[in-house]
C-alpha cells in the first residue's frame, strides 16, 4: 500500500460555519428526552439565579463576550435535551465569568465556550474524512458514525448497551440490521454524541450545584444525592447504566462476590474526589431526574436511553486519572485497566475523550497584568489557533497537531501537554484510549508553531 | 367520531394590522351560520386581547350573542373568562379540570362550557393585577420564547380540544379557528408543525397580506413553506413506508425535518401497537394524529400536489392611492366575473361615491332580500326598508339619492361580515372549496374598512403558491386588455416594445415579458421605492406607469361620454403627453411641483389631483396653467386654503355649476402643504377622511 495523508482542521471558523448551516442544531429527531414535572419546572423557573450580562461585558474584549454569547445562546438551545441546564447555566455562567475571573485566580474556566466546540469536533470525527479513511482503508465510505451504529448493534462487547435497552422497553427493535432500525439509532447516537459533549464538563462547577441545591432542596426536600456517601452512590445508581463501567461493563449477577461492590465503592471515593467526570455524569443524572415527571413512563424509552447513555459517557471521559497514573518523569502504572476505553466497547466514551483531547482550539484563556499601581488589566488570549489531524494510511498513524501564534505558549504546550497526554491517553500498551480497533497503529501529538 | 368531522384553520399573516383577527372571526361567524360548531382560539398572546374586539362587536346587531366566552374558576373561586395565558399557569400547576362541556344555553354561571352555535372564544394576553394598574408578566415572554413552554402550551390545547371533541354528538362537526400573532414567531412555528401532521384535508392555512410588495413577497414565502413542510412529511412518510420493518435499503436524502418526521412516525406506530394490546381509546389531538401520513392512507398524492386546497390568499388593504386605476380594474374584471358582484367606486379626490346602479342592486336582491324572505334575525328594520326601497327603485338612481346612498353605503359596511357571509355561499366541507379558478371576491371598500372596525376582503386567489406578485402582474394584463380597446392594447404593447398578434400573443416568452414588466411597475407602484432623478430606470419605470395611466385615463374619457370638444382637448394633451413621457417628463414633474421623496404610488395620487383639476375645469392651456400655479403656491406655503377659495372663485367662472366649483375647492384643500414625509402624509390624509366620514355619518 502507498503512503497516504489526509487531514481534518478544526478551526473556530469551522465551528461558527457549523452553526451557520445549522449542523450542530438540527442532529435532534426525538425531543424532549423525558417527560418533565411542569411544576418542578417552574419552581426552578421562579426561584432561579439571574446572569448580569452588562458585568460580563465589563470583563470580556469584544471578541471574547461575542464567542461567549454565541455560546450561550447555543446552550440555550439544548434546553429542551437537558431542561435542568435552564437554571444550571445561570449558576455556572455567574461562576464561571463573574465570581472566578479576578487576578486572585489567573486559570480561567471556560467550559461554557469548550463544550459546544467540543459538540463541533464529535461532530466533524463523525462524518469526517480521516476516520473515512481509517476505517474504509480507502475502499468504503464508512463513517465513524456508521461504524459506531454498527458496533453498537451488532458487536460482542456492547451486548451490554442492548441489554440495558431491552430492560427498558422490552425489546431491542432499535439494533435490529434493517434500514429504517439503523437509520433510527445513528440519529440517537448523533442526539446521545451531543447531548454528552455539550455537557460533558458539567462536573467542574459542581460544587455550586451544592449552591443551588441549598436555595432549592431545603423548600422541596428533594432527595439530594450529593451527600449520601459513596456506598449510597453505589446502591441508589447501582441499576443506572452511569456505574457500569466500573463493574468492567457488566451487570451484577448472583455470583458476584460481595468484595466487587467494595471495590466499586472504592472507585466512586476516588472519581469522585480526583475527577470531574463522576460529579459531572452524577449531577446530569440529578438534575434530570429531579425535573422528570412522576411515575409517567409514557414517553418513549428510545429518547431516556439518550440520558443514561450520555452520563456514562460523561464519567469515563475523565477517567484517564484513575484508570492510570503518570509520574513526573511520564511514567505511567497502570491501576484499574478495565476501564480502558475502546472503540469497540465504549464508543460514546472513546470518541468524546479524543474529540475533549482534540478541542484546544479557541479557547480563551485570562491574562492579568498590572496597568498601573491600583488597576490590573484582563485579557483574553486564545493560545491554541486551530488543530489538524493527519492520518497516514502507510504507517496508520495519527497525527493531532495543536498550532500556535505565540512561541511560549507553543514551547508550554511542546514541553507539558503533550509529553503527559501522549503517555497517559496514547500509549500503545497502556494509555487510556485503547485505539487498536479502530485499525490505528499509533496517535502522535505534536505540537506547532505558526 | 369520525376524524374527519374535525377541521383546524390557521389564519396567519406576516404583518400586523392586515385583518388577520377580522377575517378569522368572519370565517368563523360563516361555519357557525353553516351549522358547524366553532371553537375560536386566539394564540396572538401578546397581542390585543380578542374579547375586547368581540365585545365591542357584539354591540352591533348582526353580531350579537355570537360569542360565548368560555369560562373558569379564578383563584378566589369566581367565574371569568378564560384567558389563555392565565389557563395555561394553571395548567402548568395541575390546577384545572379539563373536559369541556356542550351546552344549548346561555352558561351564565357555568364554567368550562362550550355552547351550540356560537363562536366559542378562548382569548388571550397579559394579565393585570388586582389592581388593574400593571401588567403582570407571568409566563408571556417564556410562552413566545421558550421551547418548552410552547410545547407545553400546545399540549394543554390538545388536551382542551380533545375534551371538547369526546363530548361532542357524532352529527356534529367541529372547526377550531386559531387567529396567530403577526410574523413567524411566538406559537406560529410550532402551529404550523402541528397543523401539518392532520394532513391538508383536516388542517387548513389561511393567510391573510396587504399589497404592499414587502408584505406579498414574506406572505409568499410563508405559503411557500408551509407547502414544503407537507410535501416533506408526505415524501418521508413514503419512504417510511417503504422501508418500515423490510429489509430493503433504498436512497435516503436525511435532511433534518425527514429525521424528525420519521422518527415520529415510526415511534407512532410503536405507540399504536402499544394501545392495540392495551385496547386503549387513541385521543385524536394527542397521540392519533398522524393518521393521514400512515400507509394506508390514499389521500396524499391529491393534496401534496395542490396547496391551493389547503393554502389561501386573501389580499387585504389595498391601498388608497391606487383606487382609481384598481378600482377601474376590479371593477372590470368583476362584473366579468361575476354579475352579482358589489362595486363601490369612491372618488378619491371629493369623496363622491359612485356605483353601478345595476350591479348594486343585484347585489342587494342577492343577499338582503332572500335574507328577508328567509326571516332572518339580526338584520335591523330601517335596514329592512331601506334594502326593499332599493329593490322596488332599482332602475331610477336619482341624484338627489346619491346622498342618501352614500349613507346607506356605510351601513351596508357595517354588515360586512354578515354580508360576506351570505355572499360566500360555503355549504357543508367544501368551505375552502368555494373560490373558483381566479379572482373571485373583490370588495373595494377602501377607507371605510377603518371606521366599520372590519377590513375589506380585497381578492381571494388560488394559486398562489408559485409567485404573488407575478400573479397579480397576471391579472393586470387580464384586467388591462378587458379595459382598453384592442386598439389601445396594441398601442400598449407597442410602449412596452412588445409585439402583438391579434389579442394574444405570439409565443409565451412574449407573455412572460409582459407579466414581468408589468409586475415590476407594480412593484414600484405599490412598493416603497423611492423616486430618484439620479437612478435612470427607475424613471424611466415611472414614465412606464405614466404611459399606462395616461392610457386608461384616455379610455376612460371616451366612455365618461364627454362633450366632444372637451374629448378632443383632452386627447390633444394625452397623446402629446404619451409621446413625449419618458423620465424626464416625470423629472420635470418632480421638480417644478418641488415633490422630492416620493414613492410612485403617492406621486401618482398627486398627479391624478392634477389631472382630475384639469379635467373638471380646464378648457384651455391657460386655465391648466392657472391650476398649475395654485398647486405650485399651495405647495411652497405661499397660498392658504382660504386664499386659493377665494382665488377659485373669483377666477374659474367659466364652470357649469357652484357645485364644480366646490368640487376644485375641495380637491385644492386635498393637496396637503407639504409632501416631505410621504408615508405621514398617507396616513394623516386616511385618518383625515376617515374622522369626515364618521362625522357625517352621525349627522
Amino acid at each position: 500500500m502507498t503512503n497516504s495523508l489526509t487531514y481534518q482542521n478544526f478551526t473556530l471558523d469551522g465551528y461558527y460555519n457549523a452553526l451557520r448551516n445549522g449542523n450542530l442544531k438540527n442532529v435532534s429527531v426525538g425531543l424532549p428526552f423525558f417527560k418533565i414535572d411542569k411544576n418542578a419546572y417552574n419552581y426552578f423557573l421562579s426561584n432561579g439565579s439571574n446572569v448580569n450580562y452588562s458585568e460580563i461585558r465589563k470583563r470580556l474584549d469584544e471578541k471574547t463576550y461575542c464567542q461567549f454569547r454565541s455560546s450561550i445562546t447555543f446552550c440555550r438551545c439544548h434546553e429542551v435535551y437537558f431542561p435542568a441546564y435552564r437554571f444550571l447555566i445561570n449558576e455556572c455562567i455567574n461562576d464561571e465569568w463573574l465570581s472566578m475571573v479576578d487576578w486572585h485566580k489567573a486559570f480561567h474556566r471556560d467550559h461554557l465556550i469548550h463544550q459546544p466546540l467540543t459538540a463541533y469536533v464529535v461532530q466533524e470525527l463523525l462524518t469526517g474524512n480521516v476516520f473515512k479513511e481509517i476505517l474504509g482503508m480507502g475502499d468504503t465510505d464508512e463513517t465513524l458514525l456508521d461504524r459506531i451504529a454498527k458496533i453498537t448493534a451488532e458487536d460482542g462487547d456492547t451486548l451490554y448497551l442492548r441489554e440495558y435497552y431491552q430492560a427498558m422497553c422490552g425489546n431491542t427493535d432499535l439494533f435490529l440490521r434493517n434500514q429504517c432500525s439503523r437509520m433510527r439509532l445513528k440519529w440517537l447516537i448523533m442526539d446521545t454524541f451531543l447531548l454528552a459533549a455539550l455537557f460533558h464538563d458539567l462536573g467542574y462547577p459542581f460544587r455550586f450545584l451544592g449552591t443551588l441545591r441549598e436555595k432549592l432542596d431545603l423548600q422541596r426536600k428533594h432527595q439530594n444525592y450529593w451527600y449520601l456517601g459513596v456506598n449510597e452512590i453505589g446502591k441508589v445508581f447501582n441499576q443506572r447504566l452511569v456505574l457500569f463501567p466500573l463493574r468492567g461493563y457488566q451487570k451484577p449477577d448472583i455470583t458476584t462476590p460481595d468484595s466487587w461492590g467494595q471495590r466499586v465503592c472504592k472507585l466512586i471515593e476516588q472519581s469522585m474526589a480526583k475527577t470531574h467526570g463522576l460529579p459531572g455524569a452524577l449531577s446530569f443524572l440529578y438534575m434530570t431526574d429531579i425535573l422528570r415527571s412522576f411515575h409517567d413512563l409514557s414517553d418513549y424509552p428510545a429518547r431516556r436511553f439518550r440520558i443514561e447513555w450520555a452520563a456514562m459517557a460523561i464519567l469515563m471521559h475523565d477517567m484517564a486519572g484513575i484508570y492510570a497514573e503518570i509520574d513526573k518523569d511520564n511514567h505511567i502504572t497502570q491501576k484499574h485497566d478495565y476501564l480502558r476505553l475502546s472503540l469497540n466497547r465504549d464508543p460514546l466514551s472513546f470518541v468524546l475523550t479524543l474529540a475533549d483531547l482534540i478541542q484546544d482550539f479557541a479557547r480563551p484563556s485570562a491574562s492579568f497584568s498590572n496597568t498601573s499601581k491600583h488597576s490590573v488589566s484582563v485579557a483574553f488570549p486564545k493560545r491554541c489557533a486551530g488543530v489538524t489531524l493527519e492520518w497516514d494510511s502507510g504507517t496508520r498513524t495519527l497525527g493531532i497537531y495543536y498550532k500556535y501564534r505565540n512561541s511560549s505558549d507553543y514551547a508550554r504546550n511542546r514541553n507539558e501537554f503533550v509529553p503527559r497526554n501522549q503517555i497517559l491517553f496514547f500509549d500503545p500498551q497502556v494509555g487510556y484510549l485503547d485505539y487498536q480497533d479502530a485499525s490505528i497503529l499509533n496517535v502522535k501529538l505534536c505540537s506547532e508553531k505558526i | 367520531m369520525s376524524e374527519n368531522k374535525i377541521k383546524l384553520i390557521s389564519v396567519e399573516s406576516r404583518k400586523g394590522g392586515v385583518g388577520k383577527t377580522s377575517i378569522a372571526l368572519s370565517l368563523a361567524r360563516i361555519l357557525s351560520k353553516k351549522g358547524k360548531e366553532v371553537i375560536f382560539l386566539d394564540f396572538d398572546l401578546s397581542g390585543t386581547e380578542l374579547s375586547l374586539a368581540t365585545k365591542a362587536l357584539e354591540q352591533r346587531s348582526t353580531w350579537a350573542n355570537s360569542f360565548n366566552y368560555v369560562k373558569h374558576k379564578n383563584k378566589n373561586g369566581k367565574n371569568e373568562e378564560i384567558n389563555l395565558v392565565d389557563l395555561f399557569e394553571l395548567y402548568m400547576t395541575g390546577q384545572i379540570p379539563l373536559g369541556l362541556k356542550w351546552i344549548e344555553s346561555n352558561p351564565i354561571n357555568q364554567h368550562f362550557t362550550l355552547q351550540y352555535n356560537k363562536i366559542n372564544i378562548f382569548s388571550s394576553g397579559l394579565s393585570r393585577s388586582d389592581n388593574e394598574r400593571e401588567y403582570v408578566s407571568l409566563k408571556n415572554p417564556s410562552i413566545l420564547y421558550d421551547d418548552l413552554h410552547s410545547m407545553w402550551f400546545l399540549e394543554m390545547i390538545k388536551t382542551l380540544l380533545d375534551g371538547a371533541r369526546q363530548n361532542l354528538s357524532d352529527e356534529k362537526e367541529l372547526v377550531v379557528i386559531i387567529d396567530n400573532s403577526p410574523g413567524y414567531s411566538g406559537m406560529e412555528p410550532v402551529v404550523e408543525d402541528w397543523l401539518t401532521d392532520f394532513g391538508p384535508d383536516r388542517a387548513k392555512f389561511l393567510f391573510v397580506s396587504s399589497s404592499d410588495v414587502q408584505d406579498i413577497i414574506a406572505t409568499r414565502e410563508s405559503i411557500e413553506r408551509v407547502h414544503q413542510v407537507y410535501r416533506d412529511k408526505w415524501d418521508t412518510s413514503r419512504v417510511f413506508s417503504s422501508i418500515y420493518n423490510k429489509d430493503v435499503n433504498i436512497e435516503v436524502d436525511e435532511y433534518p425535518r425527514f429525521r424528525r418526521f420519521f422518527n415520529r412516525l415510526a415511534e407512532d406506530n410503536e405507540t399504536k401497537s402499544k394501545q392495540r394490546s392495551k385496547s386503549k381509546k387513541a385521543k385524536i389531538f394527542q397521540d392519533d394524529c398522524l393518521s393521514f401520513y400512515q400507509p394506508s392512507a390514499n389521500l396524499g398524492e391529491s393534496y401534496c400536489e395542490f396547496p391551493e386546497k389547503y393554502i389561501h390568499l386573501i389580499f387585504n388593504r389595498i391601498p388608497h392611492f391606487i383606487s382609481t386605476d384598481f378600482s377601474e380594474y376590479l371593477k372590470t374584471v368583476l362584473i366579468f366575473q361575476d354579475k352579482s358582484f358589489i362595486n363601490i367606486v369612491k372618488n378619491a379626490n371629493n369623496r363622491k361615491i359612485e356605483f353601478d346602479g345595476v350591479v348594486h342592486s343585484l347585489y342587494v336582491s342577492s343577499t338582503f332580500i332572500d335574507k328577508i324572505k328567509q326571516g332572518a334575525e339580526n338584520i335591523n328594520n330601517e335596514y329592512h326598508e331601506y334594502v326593499t326601497s332599493l329593490q322596488i327603485n332599482q332602475d331610477s338612481f336619482s341624484d338627489a339619492k346619491q346622498n342618501e346612498y352614500f349613507i346607506a353605503i356605510n351601513r351596508i359596511l357595517l354588515f360586512d361580515e354578515y354580508l360576506y357571509a351570505a355572499y360566500c355561499g360555503i355549504e357543508g366541507d367544501t368551505f375552502f372549496n368555494f373560490i373558483p379558478e381566479d379572482v373571485f371576491l373583490i370588495k373595494n371598500i377602501e377607507r371605510f374598512s377603518s371606521i366599520i372596525g372590519g377590513n375589506a376582503l380585497v381578492i381571494k386567489r388560488t394559486n398562489i403558491a408559485q409567485t404573488a406578485v407575478k400573479e397579480m402582474a397576471k391579472i393586470a394584463v387580464e384586467a388591462y386588455s378587458r379595459l382598453v380597446s384592442p386598439g389601445l392594447l396594441n398601442e400598449l404593447m407597442n410602449h412596452l416594445n412588445i409585439r402583438e398578434k391579434g389579442f394574444g400573443f405570439s409565443s409565451e416568452n412574449e407573455y412572460s415579458k409582459v407579466l414581468n414588466y408589468i409586475a415590476n411597475i407594480f412593484a414600484i407602484q405599490f412598493g416603497i421605492i423611492k423616486l430618484d432623478i439620479t437612478d435612470k430606470s427607475i424613471m424611466e419605470r415611472a414614465a412606464s406607469f405614466l404611459k399606462l395611466h395616461s392610457i386608461l385615463l384616455m379610455e376612460t374619457i371616451k366612455r365618461e361620454k364627454i362633450e366632444g370638444h372637451i374629448v378632443e382637448w383632452l386627447s390633444n394633451i394625452f397623446h402629446r403627453k404619451v409621446d413625449k413621457l419618458n423620465y424626464e417628463l416625470v423629472e420635470f414633474y418632480i421638480k417644478e411641483l418641488h415633490i422630492q421623496g416620493l414613492t410612485l404610488g403617492s406621486f401618482m395620487e398627486y398627479y391624478s389631483v392634477i389631472y382630475d383639476l384639469q379635467r373638471r375645469i380646464t378648457f384651455s392651456e391657460r386655465d391648466a396653467e392657472f391650476i398649475k400655479n395654485i398647486v405650485i403656491a399651495k405647495l411652497s406655503d405661499k397660498l392658504s386654503d382660504e386664499k386659493a377659495e377665494s382665488y377659485i372663485k373669483k377666477v374659474v367662472f367659466h364652470s357649469t355649476s357652484s357645485k364644480e366649483i366646490d368640487d376644485i375647492i375641495a380637491i385644492v384643500k386635498h393637496i396637503p402643504d407639504s409632501f416631505s414625509v410621504d408615508p405621514l402624509f398617507i396616513v394623516q390624509e386616511s385618518v383625515k377622511n376617515i374622522i369626515e366620514v364618521d362625522w357625517e355619518i352621525q349627522k
